[in-house]
Protein backbone atom coordinates (compact mmCIF):
# COMPACT_ATOMS: atom_id res chain seq x y z
CA UNK A 1 0.00 0.00 0.00
CA UNK A 2 1.64 3.16 -1.26
CA UNK A 3 0.62 6.77 -1.70
CA UNK A 4 1.91 8.00 -5.03
CA UNK A 5 1.72 11.65 -6.10
CA UNK A 6 0.57 12.04 -9.70
CA UNK A 7 -0.30 14.74 -12.22
CA UNK A 8 -3.99 15.62 -12.18
CA UNK A 9 -5.88 15.27 -15.44
CA UNK A 10 -5.88 18.78 -16.86
CA UNK A 11 -9.54 18.53 -17.90
CA UNK A 12 -11.03 16.72 -14.93
CA UNK A 13 -13.18 19.67 -13.81
CA UNK A 14 -14.74 19.83 -17.28
CA UNK A 15 -15.31 16.10 -17.21
CA UNK A 16 -17.00 16.50 -13.82
CA UNK A 17 -19.43 19.01 -15.34
CA UNK A 18 -20.13 16.68 -18.24
CA UNK A 19 -21.00 13.80 -15.91
CA UNK A 20 -22.84 15.88 -13.34
CA UNK A 21 -20.35 15.32 -10.51
CA UNK A 22 -21.00 18.49 -8.56
CA UNK A 23 -19.65 17.98 -5.09
CA UNK A 24 -15.97 17.49 -5.93
CA UNK A 25 -15.32 20.75 -4.08
CA UNK A 26 -17.34 21.63 -0.99
CA UNK A 27 -17.32 24.80 1.05
CA UNK A 28 -14.22 25.88 -0.81
CA UNK A 29 -12.36 22.73 0.18
CA UNK A 30 -11.16 19.99 -2.08
CA UNK A 31 -13.14 16.77 -1.70
CA UNK A 32 -12.11 14.85 -4.82
CA UNK A 33 -8.31 14.84 -4.79
CA UNK A 34 -6.44 13.25 -7.69
CA UNK A 35 -3.05 14.81 -6.87
CA UNK A 36 -2.11 11.37 -5.55
CA UNK A 37 -3.46 7.82 -5.60
CA UNK A 38 -3.07 4.78 -3.40
CA UNK A 39 -1.57 1.63 -4.81
CA UNK A 40 -2.46 -1.81 -3.43
CA UNK A 41 -1.33 -5.28 -4.40
CA UNK A 42 -3.96 -7.81 -5.44
CA UNK A 43 -3.10 -9.87 -2.39
CA UNK A 44 -3.70 -6.90 -0.10
CA UNK A 45 -7.06 -6.26 -1.73
CA UNK A 46 -8.25 -9.86 -1.76
CA UNK A 47 -6.77 -11.29 1.44
CA UNK A 48 -6.72 -8.23 3.68
CA UNK A 49 -9.83 -6.37 2.58
CA UNK A 50 -12.22 -8.33 0.39
CA UNK A 51 -12.37 -11.58 2.38
CA UNK A 52 -12.56 -9.92 5.82
CA UNK A 53 -15.29 -7.62 4.49
CA UNK A 54 -17.46 -10.56 3.46
CA UNK A 55 -16.84 -12.19 6.82
CA UNK A 56 -17.51 -9.05 8.87
CA UNK A 57 -20.76 -8.61 7.00
CA UNK A 58 -21.87 -12.16 7.83
CA UNK A 59 -20.90 -11.55 11.45
CA UNK A 60 -23.05 -8.42 11.52
CA UNK A 61 -26.01 -10.49 10.30
CA UNK A 62 -25.49 -12.86 13.20
CA UNK A 63 -25.79 -9.90 15.51
CA UNK A 64 -29.08 -8.94 13.85
CA UNK A 65 -30.33 -12.47 14.41
CA UNK A 66 -29.50 -12.20 18.13
CA UNK A 67 -30.85 -8.71 18.64
CA UNK A 68 -34.29 -9.30 17.11
CA UNK A 69 -34.83 -12.19 19.56
CA UNK A 70 -34.01 -10.18 22.65
CA UNK A 71 -35.97 -7.32 24.18
CA UNK A 72 -32.96 -6.39 26.26
CA UNK A 73 -30.82 -6.01 23.15
CA UNK A 74 -33.50 -4.12 21.22
CA UNK A 75 -33.44 -1.77 24.17
CA UNK A 76 -29.66 -1.46 24.07
CA UNK A 77 -29.84 -0.66 20.36
CA UNK A 78 -32.36 2.09 21.18
CA UNK A 79 -34.97 0.77 18.78
CA UNK A 80 -38.26 2.33 19.92
CA UNK A 81 -40.37 -0.43 21.50
CA UNK A 82 -43.40 0.07 19.28
CA UNK A 83 -41.29 -0.92 16.23
CA UNK A 84 -39.63 -4.02 17.66
CA UNK A 85 -42.03 -6.40 15.90
CA UNK A 86 -41.56 -4.61 12.64
CA UNK A 87 -37.78 -4.77 12.81
CA UNK A 88 -37.89 -8.43 13.81
CA UNK A 89 -40.45 -9.25 11.11
CA UNK A 90 -38.37 -7.56 8.45
CA UNK A 91 -35.39 -9.70 9.45
CA UNK A 92 -37.43 -12.92 9.67
CA UNK A 93 -38.72 -12.31 6.14
CA UNK A 94 -35.13 -11.49 5.12
CA UNK A 95 -36.27 -8.30 3.42
CA UNK A 96 -33.64 -7.77 0.72
CA UNK A 97 -30.87 -5.23 1.17
CA UNK A 98 -29.00 -3.19 -1.40
CA UNK A 99 -25.60 -2.01 -0.22
CA UNK A 100 -23.32 -1.13 2.71
CA UNK A 101 -19.89 0.22 3.49
CA UNK A 102 -17.51 -0.79 6.27
CA UNK A 103 -14.79 1.60 7.37
CA UNK A 104 -11.47 -0.12 7.94
CA UNK A 105 -8.18 0.96 9.45
CA UNK A 106 -5.63 -0.65 7.19
CA UNK A 107 -1.95 0.11 6.71
CA UNK A 108 -1.03 -2.46 4.07
CA UNK A 109 0.43 -4.89 6.57
CA UNK A 110 -1.56 -5.81 9.65
CA UNK A 111 -5.09 -7.16 9.63
CA UNK A 112 -7.64 -4.49 8.72
CA UNK A 113 -9.56 -3.32 11.78
CA UNK A 114 -13.22 -2.56 11.40
CA UNK A 115 -13.98 0.92 12.69
CA UNK A 116 -17.65 0.99 11.85
CA UNK A 117 -20.49 -0.14 9.61
CA UNK A 118 -22.48 2.21 7.40
CA UNK A 119 -25.16 -0.13 6.26
CA UNK A 120 -28.22 2.10 6.13
CA UNK A 121 -27.28 5.31 4.31
CA UNK A 122 -23.73 5.13 2.97
CA UNK A 123 -22.60 7.96 0.71
CA UNK A 124 -19.52 8.51 -1.48
CA UNK A 125 -21.05 5.83 -3.69
CA UNK A 126 -20.81 7.73 -6.97
CA UNK A 127 -17.16 8.61 -6.45
CA UNK A 128 -16.40 4.98 -5.62
CA UNK A 129 -18.54 3.24 -8.22
CA UNK A 130 -18.15 5.54 -11.18
CA UNK A 131 -15.94 8.60 -10.86
CA UNK A 132 -12.82 6.72 -9.68
CA UNK A 133 -13.43 4.10 -12.36
CA UNK A 134 -13.48 6.83 -15.01
CA UNK A 135 -10.26 8.31 -13.60
CA UNK A 136 -8.44 4.98 -14.05
CA UNK A 137 -9.92 4.49 -17.51
CA UNK A 138 -8.65 7.89 -18.66
CA UNK A 139 -5.30 7.68 -16.87
CA UNK A 140 -4.52 4.38 -18.59
CA UNK A 141 -5.75 5.62 -21.96
CA UNK A 142 -3.49 8.68 -21.72
CA UNK A 143 -0.48 6.62 -20.75
CA UNK A 144 -0.24 8.09 -17.24
CA UNK A 145 -0.74 4.67 -15.68
CA UNK A 146 0.30 1.21 -16.91
CA UNK A 147 -2.22 -1.00 -18.73
CA UNK A 148 -1.87 -3.61 -16.02
CA UNK A 149 -3.34 -1.24 -13.43
CA UNK A 150 -6.64 -2.47 -12.05
CA UNK A 151 -8.97 -1.12 -9.37
CA UNK A 152 -11.30 -2.69 -6.82
CA UNK A 153 -14.46 -1.01 -8.07
CA UNK A 154 -17.13 -3.47 -9.15
CA UNK A 155 -19.88 -1.44 -7.46
CA UNK A 156 -21.69 -0.27 -10.56
CA UNK A 157 -21.78 -3.70 -12.17
CA UNK A 158 -22.98 -5.29 -8.94
CA UNK A 159 -25.57 -2.60 -8.20
CA UNK A 160 -27.11 -3.03 -11.64
CA UNK A 161 -27.32 -6.79 -11.31
CA UNK A 162 -28.69 -6.46 -7.76
CA UNK A 163 -31.40 -4.11 -9.04
CA UNK A 164 -32.21 -6.57 -11.81
CA UNK A 165 -32.66 -9.23 -9.12
CA UNK A 166 -34.84 -7.00 -6.97
CA UNK A 167 -36.97 -6.10 -9.97
CA UNK A 168 -38.17 -9.72 -10.14
CA UNK A 169 -40.21 -9.11 -7.00
CA UNK A 170 -41.48 -5.75 -8.32
CA UNK A 171 -42.25 -6.24 -12.01
CA UNK A 172 -43.23 -2.97 -13.65
CA UNK A 173 -43.23 -1.16 -10.31
CA UNK A 174 -41.94 2.38 -9.93
CA UNK A 175 -38.99 2.80 -7.55
CA UNK A 176 -39.03 6.07 -5.62
CA UNK A 177 -35.65 7.33 -4.39
CA UNK A 178 -35.65 9.93 -1.64
CA UNK A 179 -33.09 12.19 0.01
CA UNK A 180 -33.18 15.41 2.01
CA UNK A 181 -33.40 18.84 0.43
CA UNK A 182 -30.37 21.10 0.10
CA UNK A 183 -27.70 18.47 -0.10
CA UNK A 184 -25.97 18.17 -3.42
CA UNK A 185 -24.06 15.14 -2.20
CA UNK A 186 -27.10 13.11 -1.16
CA UNK A 187 -28.91 14.06 -4.36
CA UNK A 188 -25.84 12.88 -6.27
CA UNK A 189 -26.01 9.55 -4.47
CA UNK A 190 -29.66 8.85 -5.22
CA UNK A 191 -29.24 10.05 -8.80
CA UNK A 192 -26.47 7.50 -9.20
CA UNK A 193 -28.62 4.74 -7.70
CA UNK A 194 -31.43 5.80 -10.01
CA UNK A 195 -29.07 5.51 -13.00
CA UNK A 196 -28.14 1.98 -11.90
CA UNK A 197 -31.79 1.00 -11.34
CA UNK A 198 -32.76 2.34 -14.77
CA UNK A 199 -29.93 0.38 -16.34
CA UNK A 200 -31.59 -2.68 -14.80
CA UNK A 201 -34.90 -1.76 -16.44
CA UNK A 202 -36.58 -0.18 -13.42
CA UNK A 203 -38.62 3.00 -13.73
CA UNK A 204 -37.55 5.53 -11.10
CA UNK A 205 -38.62 8.83 -9.62
CA UNK A 206 -36.55 11.07 -7.35
CA UNK A 207 -38.28 12.88 -4.50
CA UNK A 208 -37.33 14.71 -1.33
CA UNK A 209 -37.87 13.13 2.08
CA UNK A 210 -39.55 16.33 3.32
CA UNK A 211 -42.14 16.15 0.51
CA UNK A 212 -43.40 12.66 1.34
CA UNK A 213 -47.11 12.76 2.13
CA UNK A 214 -49.57 10.83 4.25
CA UNK A 215 -52.18 9.66 1.77
CA UNK A 216 -55.73 8.67 2.65
CA UNK A 217 -55.89 4.96 3.22
CA UNK A 218 -52.63 5.20 5.21
CA UNK A 219 -50.38 5.27 2.20
CA UNK A 220 -47.24 7.29 1.71
CA UNK A 221 -47.49 9.55 -1.33
CA UNK A 222 -45.11 11.49 -3.53
CA UNK A 223 -45.60 15.14 -4.55
CA UNK A 224 -47.91 14.03 -7.39
CA UNK A 225 -50.18 12.12 -4.95
CA UNK A 226 -48.90 8.90 -6.39
CA UNK A 227 -48.79 6.06 -3.88
CA UNK A 228 -45.26 4.95 -2.94
CA UNK A 229 -44.89 1.17 -3.06
CA UNK A 230 -41.16 0.69 -3.31
CA UNK A 231 -38.64 3.20 -2.03
CA UNK A 232 -34.96 3.72 -1.49
CA UNK A 233 -34.45 6.33 1.22
CA UNK A 234 -31.13 7.98 1.90
CA UNK A 235 -32.40 8.93 5.33
CA UNK A 236 -31.51 7.06 8.51
CA UNK A 237 -33.97 4.64 10.07
CA UNK A 238 -33.13 5.99 13.52
CA UNK A 239 -34.48 9.38 12.41
CA UNK A 240 -37.56 7.98 10.65
CA UNK A 241 -38.61 5.92 13.67
CA UNK A 242 -38.76 9.09 15.77
CA UNK A 243 -40.71 11.30 13.38
CA UNK A 244 -44.36 12.11 12.83
CA UNK A 245 -44.96 9.59 10.03
CA UNK A 246 -43.20 6.73 11.84
CA UNK A 247 -46.42 4.73 12.28
CA UNK A 248 -47.04 4.88 8.53
CA UNK A 249 -43.83 2.93 7.91
CA UNK A 250 -45.63 -0.28 8.76
CA UNK A 251 -49.17 0.71 7.79
CA UNK A 252 -48.26 1.87 4.29
CA UNK A 253 -46.81 -1.46 3.20
CA UNK A 254 -43.86 0.06 1.33
CA UNK A 255 -40.98 -2.21 0.32
CA UNK A 256 -38.03 -0.32 1.74
CA UNK A 257 -34.44 -0.12 0.62
CA UNK A 258 -32.61 -0.39 2.90
CA UNK A 259 -34.93 -2.67 4.91
CA UNK A 260 -35.80 -1.68 8.46
CA UNK A 261 -33.68 -4.47 9.98
CA UNK A 262 -30.69 -2.36 8.99
CA UNK A 263 -31.55 -0.11 11.93
CA UNK A 264 -29.55 -2.77 13.82
CA UNK A 265 -26.46 -3.02 11.60
CA UNK A 266 -26.16 0.75 11.10
CA UNK A 267 -26.18 1.30 14.84
CA UNK A 268 -22.92 1.75 16.77
CA UNK A 269 -24.20 -0.70 19.39
CA UNK A 270 -23.27 -3.27 16.76
CA UNK A 271 -19.60 -2.82 17.69
CA UNK A 272 -19.76 -4.09 21.31
CA UNK A 273 -22.14 -6.85 20.20
CA UNK A 274 -19.68 -8.05 17.56
CA UNK A 275 -16.91 -8.12 20.13
CA UNK A 276 -19.12 -10.18 22.47
CA UNK A 277 -20.02 -12.71 19.79
CA UNK A 278 -16.61 -12.84 18.12
CA UNK A 279 -14.06 -11.93 20.81
CA UNK A 280 -10.48 -11.55 19.64
CA UNK A 281 -11.48 -11.63 15.99
CA UNK A 282 -8.47 -10.23 14.09
CA UNK A 283 -10.58 -7.68 12.19
CA UNK A 284 -12.42 -6.34 15.22
CA UNK A 285 -11.41 -3.82 17.83
CA UNK A 286 -12.52 -4.45 21.42
CA UNK A 287 -15.72 -2.52 22.09
CA UNK A 288 -17.97 -1.98 25.08
CA UNK A 289 -21.38 -0.70 26.03
CA UNK A 290 -21.44 2.26 28.38
CA UNK A 291 -22.19 0.13 31.47
CA UNK A 292 -19.37 -2.28 30.68
CA UNK A 293 -16.61 0.19 30.01
CA UNK A 294 -15.09 -0.38 33.46
CA UNK A 295 -14.07 -3.81 32.20
CA UNK A 296 -12.02 -2.33 29.37
CA UNK A 297 -8.33 -3.10 29.70
CA UNK A 298 -7.28 -0.60 27.06
CA UNK A 299 -6.01 2.74 28.30
CA UNK A 300 -7.06 4.54 25.13
CA UNK A 301 -10.67 4.39 24.07
CA UNK A 302 -12.81 6.09 21.47
CA UNK A 303 -16.22 7.18 22.65
CA UNK A 304 -18.87 7.19 19.92
CA UNK A 305 -22.57 8.07 20.02
CA UNK A 306 -24.90 5.13 19.29
CA UNK A 307 -26.35 7.24 16.49
CA UNK A 308 -24.07 9.59 14.65
CA UNK A 309 -23.01 10.60 11.19
CA UNK A 310 -19.77 11.69 9.59
CA UNK A 311 -17.50 11.52 12.63
CA UNK A 312 -19.58 13.85 14.79
CA UNK A 313 -19.46 13.81 18.61
CA UNK A 314 -16.53 11.43 18.86
CA UNK A 315 -13.97 11.66 21.68
CA UNK A 316 -10.65 9.97 22.20
CA UNK A 317 -10.12 9.11 25.88
CA UNK A 318 -6.75 8.54 27.48
CA UNK A 319 -7.25 6.77 30.82
CA UNK A 320 -10.72 8.26 30.94
CA UNK A 321 -9.59 11.78 30.03
CA UNK A 322 -10.66 13.39 26.77
CA UNK A 323 -7.66 14.21 24.60
CA UNK A 324 -9.39 14.88 21.30
CA UNK A 325 -13.01 15.51 20.54
CA UNK A 326 -15.27 16.45 17.64
CA UNK A 327 -18.49 18.43 18.02
CA UNK A 328 -21.86 17.56 16.75
CA UNK A 329 -25.56 17.27 17.49
CA UNK A 330 -25.53 13.59 18.50
CA UNK A 331 -25.22 11.57 21.65
CA UNK A 332 -28.56 11.85 23.44
CA UNK A 333 -29.24 8.10 23.00
CA UNK A 334 -25.99 7.11 24.70
CA UNK A 335 -22.51 6.01 23.67
CA UNK A 336 -20.35 2.98 23.01
CA UNK A 337 -16.61 2.67 23.53
CA UNK A 338 -14.11 1.18 21.12
CA UNK A 339 -10.42 0.48 21.69
CA UNK A 340 -8.29 3.17 20.09
CA UNK A 341 -6.31 1.98 17.11
CA UNK A 342 -3.94 4.41 15.40
CA UNK A 343 -4.76 5.26 11.81
CA UNK A 344 -1.92 4.85 9.35
CA UNK A 345 -0.35 8.04 8.11
CA UNK A 346 0.70 8.60 4.54
CA UNK A 347 2.43 11.93 3.80
CA UNK A 348 0.97 13.48 6.98
CA UNK A 349 -2.53 12.33 6.20
CA UNK A 350 -4.65 9.93 8.21
CA UNK A 351 -5.99 7.34 5.81
CA UNK A 352 -9.23 5.37 6.05
CA UNK A 353 -10.37 2.59 3.72
CA UNK A 354 -14.08 2.25 2.96
CA UNK A 355 -15.03 -1.26 1.87
CA UNK A 356 -18.24 -1.66 -0.09
CA UNK A 357 -20.72 -4.49 -0.30
CA UNK A 358 -23.67 -4.97 -2.61
CA UNK A 359 -26.01 -7.20 -0.64
CA UNK A 360 -23.45 -9.63 0.82
CA UNK A 361 -20.78 -9.36 -1.87
CA UNK A 362 -17.68 -7.19 -1.48
CA UNK A 363 -17.79 -4.68 -4.33
CA UNK A 364 -14.87 -2.30 -4.07
CA UNK A 365 -13.06 0.17 -1.88
CA UNK A 366 -12.69 3.89 -1.45
CA UNK A 367 -9.85 5.77 0.22
CA UNK A 368 -10.37 8.89 2.27
CA UNK A 369 -7.75 11.12 3.83
CA UNK A 370 -7.97 13.65 6.59
CA UNK A 371 -5.45 15.85 8.30
CA UNK A 372 -7.24 15.01 11.58
CA UNK A 373 -7.33 11.64 13.33
CA UNK A 374 -11.13 11.68 13.35
CA UNK A 375 -12.29 11.34 9.76
CA UNK A 376 -14.99 13.90 9.26
CA UNK A 377 -17.15 15.17 6.51
CA UNK A 378 -14.41 17.37 5.10
CA UNK A 379 -12.02 14.53 4.44
CA UNK A 380 -10.77 14.11 0.89
CA UNK A 381 -11.51 11.23 -1.46
CA UNK A 382 -8.53 9.79 -3.39
CA UNK A 383 -8.48 7.24 -6.20
CA UNK A 384 -6.63 3.93 -5.94
CA UNK A 385 -5.19 1.28 -8.21
CA UNK A 386 -4.20 -2.37 -7.91
CA UNK A 387 -0.78 -3.23 -9.31
CA UNK A 388 1.19 -6.38 -8.67
CA UNK B 1 -10.34 -7.89 -13.17
CA UNK B 2 -11.60 -6.35 -9.93
CA UNK B 3 -13.45 -3.46 -11.51
CA UNK B 4 -16.66 -3.04 -13.49
CA UNK B 5 -15.94 -4.38 -16.96
CA UNK B 6 -17.62 -1.68 -18.93
CA UNK B 7 -19.83 1.30 -18.29
CA UNK B 8 -22.15 2.89 -20.81
CA UNK B 9 -20.76 6.41 -20.64
CA UNK B 10 -23.55 8.00 -22.63
CA UNK B 11 -25.95 6.83 -19.94
CA UNK B 12 -23.78 8.40 -17.25
CA UNK B 13 -23.47 11.80 -18.94
CA UNK B 14 -25.76 14.43 -17.48
CA UNK B 15 -27.22 17.48 -19.10
CA UNK B 16 -25.33 20.44 -17.68
CA UNK B 17 -28.60 22.23 -17.06
CA UNK B 18 -29.96 19.56 -14.69
CA UNK B 19 -31.41 21.51 -11.78
CA UNK B 20 -32.55 20.50 -8.32
CA UNK B 21 -35.81 22.39 -8.58
CA UNK B 22 -36.84 20.40 -11.64
CA UNK B 23 -36.09 17.20 -9.84
CA UNK B 24 -39.29 15.27 -10.25
CA UNK B 25 -40.05 16.23 -13.80
CA UNK B 26 -36.51 15.78 -14.99
CA UNK B 27 -36.00 12.21 -13.90
CA UNK B 28 -39.43 10.66 -13.78
CA UNK B 29 -39.27 7.03 -14.81
CA UNK B 30 -39.32 6.31 -18.46
CA UNK B 31 -41.81 3.48 -18.59
CA UNK B 32 -44.56 5.36 -16.79
CA UNK B 33 -44.42 8.41 -18.98
CA UNK B 34 -47.25 8.23 -21.45
CA UNK B 35 -48.36 10.15 -24.45
CA UNK B 36 -45.22 10.26 -26.56
CA UNK B 37 -45.95 7.11 -28.44
CA UNK B 38 -47.29 7.36 -31.96
CA UNK B 39 -48.05 3.64 -32.17
CA UNK B 40 -51.63 2.67 -31.71
CA UNK B 41 -53.50 -0.59 -31.42
CA UNK B 42 -57.05 -1.83 -31.71
CA UNK B 43 -58.88 -2.77 -28.56
CA UNK B 44 -62.43 -3.58 -27.50
CA UNK B 45 -64.34 -1.93 -24.70
CA UNK B 46 -66.99 -4.11 -23.04
CA UNK B 47 -69.56 -2.74 -20.66
CA UNK B 48 -70.08 -6.05 -18.88
CA UNK B 49 -68.60 -9.52 -18.68
CA UNK B 50 -71.58 -10.80 -20.70
CA UNK B 51 -70.85 -8.31 -23.47
CA UNK B 52 -67.39 -9.81 -23.75
CA UNK B 53 -68.45 -13.45 -23.76
CA UNK B 54 -71.24 -12.72 -26.24
CA UNK B 55 -68.76 -11.18 -28.68
CA UNK B 56 -66.05 -13.80 -28.06
CA UNK B 57 -67.53 -17.28 -27.79
CA UNK B 58 -64.92 -19.68 -26.47
CA UNK B 59 -63.08 -16.96 -24.58
CA UNK B 60 -65.18 -17.10 -21.43
CA UNK B 61 -62.20 -17.68 -19.13
CA UNK B 62 -60.19 -14.88 -20.76
CA UNK B 63 -63.13 -12.47 -20.54
CA UNK B 64 -63.60 -13.28 -16.88
CA UNK B 65 -59.91 -12.90 -16.01
CA UNK B 66 -59.73 -9.59 -17.89
CA UNK B 67 -62.83 -8.34 -16.10
CA UNK B 68 -61.49 -9.27 -12.67
CA UNK B 69 -58.08 -7.73 -13.37
CA UNK B 70 -59.75 -4.52 -14.48
CA UNK B 71 -61.91 -4.41 -11.37
CA UNK B 72 -58.87 -4.79 -9.14
CA UNK B 73 -56.93 -2.23 -11.14
CA UNK B 74 -59.82 0.24 -10.93
CA UNK B 75 -59.72 0.26 -7.12
CA UNK B 76 -56.04 1.07 -7.16
CA UNK B 77 -55.68 3.55 -9.97
CA UNK B 78 -59.05 5.30 -10.42
CA UNK B 79 -59.03 8.99 -9.53
CA UNK B 80 -60.06 9.56 -5.90
CA UNK B 81 -62.28 12.42 -4.74
CA UNK B 82 -62.90 13.96 -1.34
CA UNK B 83 -66.67 14.27 -1.90
CA UNK B 84 -69.25 12.34 -3.87
CA UNK B 85 -70.27 15.57 -5.61
CA UNK B 86 -66.78 16.24 -6.92
CA UNK B 87 -66.59 12.72 -8.24
CA UNK B 88 -70.04 12.77 -9.82
CA UNK B 89 -69.32 16.07 -11.54
CA UNK B 90 -66.73 14.29 -13.68
CA UNK B 91 -67.91 10.69 -13.80
CA UNK B 92 -71.61 10.63 -13.05
CA UNK B 93 -71.75 7.43 -11.02
CA UNK B 94 -69.39 7.05 -8.09
CA UNK B 95 -68.77 4.64 -5.23
CA UNK B 96 -67.00 4.76 -1.89
CA UNK B 97 -63.34 3.79 -2.16
CA UNK B 98 -62.14 0.87 0.00
CA UNK B 99 -64.07 1.39 3.19
CA UNK B 100 -66.09 4.30 4.44
CA UNK B 101 -63.44 5.28 6.99
CA UNK B 102 -61.30 6.78 4.26
CA UNK B 103 -64.15 9.02 3.03
CA UNK B 104 -63.00 8.93 -0.54
CA UNK B 105 -65.01 8.44 -3.68
CA UNK B 106 -64.05 6.97 -7.00
CA UNK B 107 -65.94 6.50 -10.27
CA UNK B 108 -67.78 3.25 -10.85
CA UNK B 109 -66.05 1.14 -13.49
CA UNK B 110 -68.13 1.62 -16.63
CA UNK B 111 -66.55 -1.27 -18.46
CA UNK B 112 -63.19 -2.67 -19.36
CA UNK B 113 -60.92 -2.46 -22.31
CA UNK B 114 -59.28 -5.59 -23.61
CA UNK B 115 -56.79 -6.43 -26.34
CA UNK B 116 -54.60 -9.33 -27.26
CA UNK B 117 -51.16 -8.63 -25.91
CA UNK B 118 -48.42 -8.19 -28.48
CA UNK B 119 -46.13 -11.26 -28.69
CA UNK B 120 -48.26 -13.21 -26.26
CA UNK B 121 -51.35 -15.36 -26.27
CA UNK B 122 -52.73 -13.55 -23.23
CA UNK B 123 -55.05 -10.56 -23.10
CA UNK B 124 -54.35 -7.18 -21.55
CA UNK B 125 -57.12 -5.38 -19.79
CA UNK B 126 -57.67 -2.07 -18.07
CA UNK B 127 -60.71 -0.39 -16.49
CA UNK B 128 -62.59 2.38 -18.29
CA UNK B 129 -64.79 5.06 -16.78
CA UNK B 130 -67.65 6.93 -18.33
CA UNK B 131 -67.26 10.71 -18.36
CA UNK B 132 -69.85 13.24 -17.22
CA UNK B 133 -70.03 17.02 -17.27
CA UNK B 134 -67.13 18.34 -19.34
CA UNK B 135 -66.04 14.74 -19.95
CA UNK B 136 -69.51 13.71 -21.14
CA UNK B 137 -69.80 11.13 -23.87
CA UNK B 138 -66.38 9.52 -23.61
CA UNK B 139 -64.69 6.46 -22.18
CA UNK B 140 -61.67 7.36 -20.07
CA UNK B 141 -58.78 5.50 -18.49
CA UNK B 142 -57.72 5.93 -14.85
CA UNK B 143 -55.13 8.55 -15.82
CA UNK B 144 -57.68 10.61 -17.76
CA UNK B 145 -56.78 9.42 -21.26
CA UNK B 146 -59.80 9.42 -23.55
CA UNK B 147 -60.14 6.05 -25.27
CA UNK B 148 -63.13 6.79 -27.46
CA UNK B 149 -66.77 7.81 -27.58
CA UNK B 150 -69.31 6.01 -25.47
CA UNK B 151 -71.89 4.07 -27.40
CA UNK B 152 -75.13 2.43 -26.44
CA UNK B 153 -73.81 -0.91 -27.67
CA UNK B 154 -72.31 -3.34 -25.16
CA UNK B 155 -69.06 -3.52 -27.07
CA UNK B 156 -67.12 -0.74 -28.80
CA UNK B 157 -64.06 -1.04 -31.02
CA UNK B 158 -61.47 1.66 -30.30
CA UNK B 159 -58.01 2.57 -31.46
CA UNK B 160 -55.79 3.44 -28.51
CA UNK B 161 -52.12 4.27 -27.91
CA UNK B 162 -49.98 1.16 -27.56
CA UNK B 163 -49.15 2.12 -23.98
CA UNK B 164 -52.80 2.25 -22.93
CA UNK B 165 -52.42 -1.03 -21.02
CA UNK B 166 -49.30 -0.03 -19.14
CA UNK B 167 -49.95 0.01 -15.39
CA UNK B 168 -51.20 3.37 -14.13
CA UNK B 169 -49.81 4.87 -10.95
CA UNK B 170 -51.86 4.25 -7.85
CA UNK B 171 -53.11 7.59 -6.57
CA UNK B 172 -54.76 8.81 -3.44
CA UNK B 173 -55.42 12.14 -1.75
CA UNK B 174 -52.62 13.40 0.44
CA UNK B 175 -53.74 14.51 3.90
CA UNK B 176 -50.48 16.08 5.05
CA UNK B 177 -46.81 16.33 4.16
CA UNK B 178 -43.62 16.94 6.07
CA UNK B 179 -43.86 14.03 8.51
CA UNK B 180 -40.36 12.91 7.63
CA UNK B 181 -37.24 15.04 7.70
CA UNK B 182 -37.65 16.88 11.00
CA UNK B 183 -34.63 15.25 12.66
CA UNK B 184 -32.37 16.31 9.82
CA UNK B 185 -33.78 19.83 9.97
CA UNK B 186 -33.19 20.03 13.72
CA UNK B 187 -29.67 18.68 13.51
CA UNK B 188 -28.62 20.84 10.59
CA UNK B 189 -29.28 23.98 12.61
CA UNK B 190 -26.24 22.90 14.62
CA UNK B 191 -23.62 24.94 12.80
CA UNK B 192 -20.31 23.55 11.63
CA UNK B 193 -18.28 23.06 8.52
CA UNK B 194 -20.58 20.14 7.77
CA UNK B 195 -21.38 19.48 4.17
CA UNK B 196 -24.77 18.38 5.45
CA UNK B 197 -25.09 14.90 4.11
CA UNK B 198 -27.52 12.65 5.98
CA UNK B 199 -25.70 9.63 4.76
CA UNK B 200 -22.29 8.75 6.07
Amino acid sequence: MLRIPVQERSDWQQTAVEYGFKFHTMYGEKYWDESAYYQFTLKQIEDHIEDPTAELHQMSLEVVDRVVRSEELMQRFRIPERYWDQVAGSWQKRDPSLYSRLDLIYDGVGPAKCLEFNSDTPTSLYESGFWSWLWLEQMVKRGSLPRAADQFTSLQEKLISRFAQLEQAHPGELLHLACCKDTEEDLGTITYLSDCAQAAGIATKLIFVEDIGHGEGDWLTDPDDQVIRWMFKLYPWEFMLREEFADLIGASDVSWLEPIWKSITSNKALLPMLWKLFPEHPNLLPAYFEDEVARAEESRLVKKPIFSREGANISILDNGKEVLTSDGPYGEEGFVYQAYHPMPQFADNYTLVGSWLVDDQPAGISVREDTQAITQDLSRFLPHIILG
Amino acid sequence: MKRTKSIDLTRMRKQPRFRVTKLVAAVAGASLVTGCSSDSQDAMIYKTLQDCTKTNPGLEAECKAAYEDALEEAAKTAPKYRTQNDCEAEFGRCVVYRDSSTNLFMPLMAGYMMARAVDRREYDSTPVFSGYGHLYGGYYGADGTRYGGRSSAGSTRVSVPSDAFKPKPTVTRTISRGGFGSTAAAKSSWGSSSRSSWGG
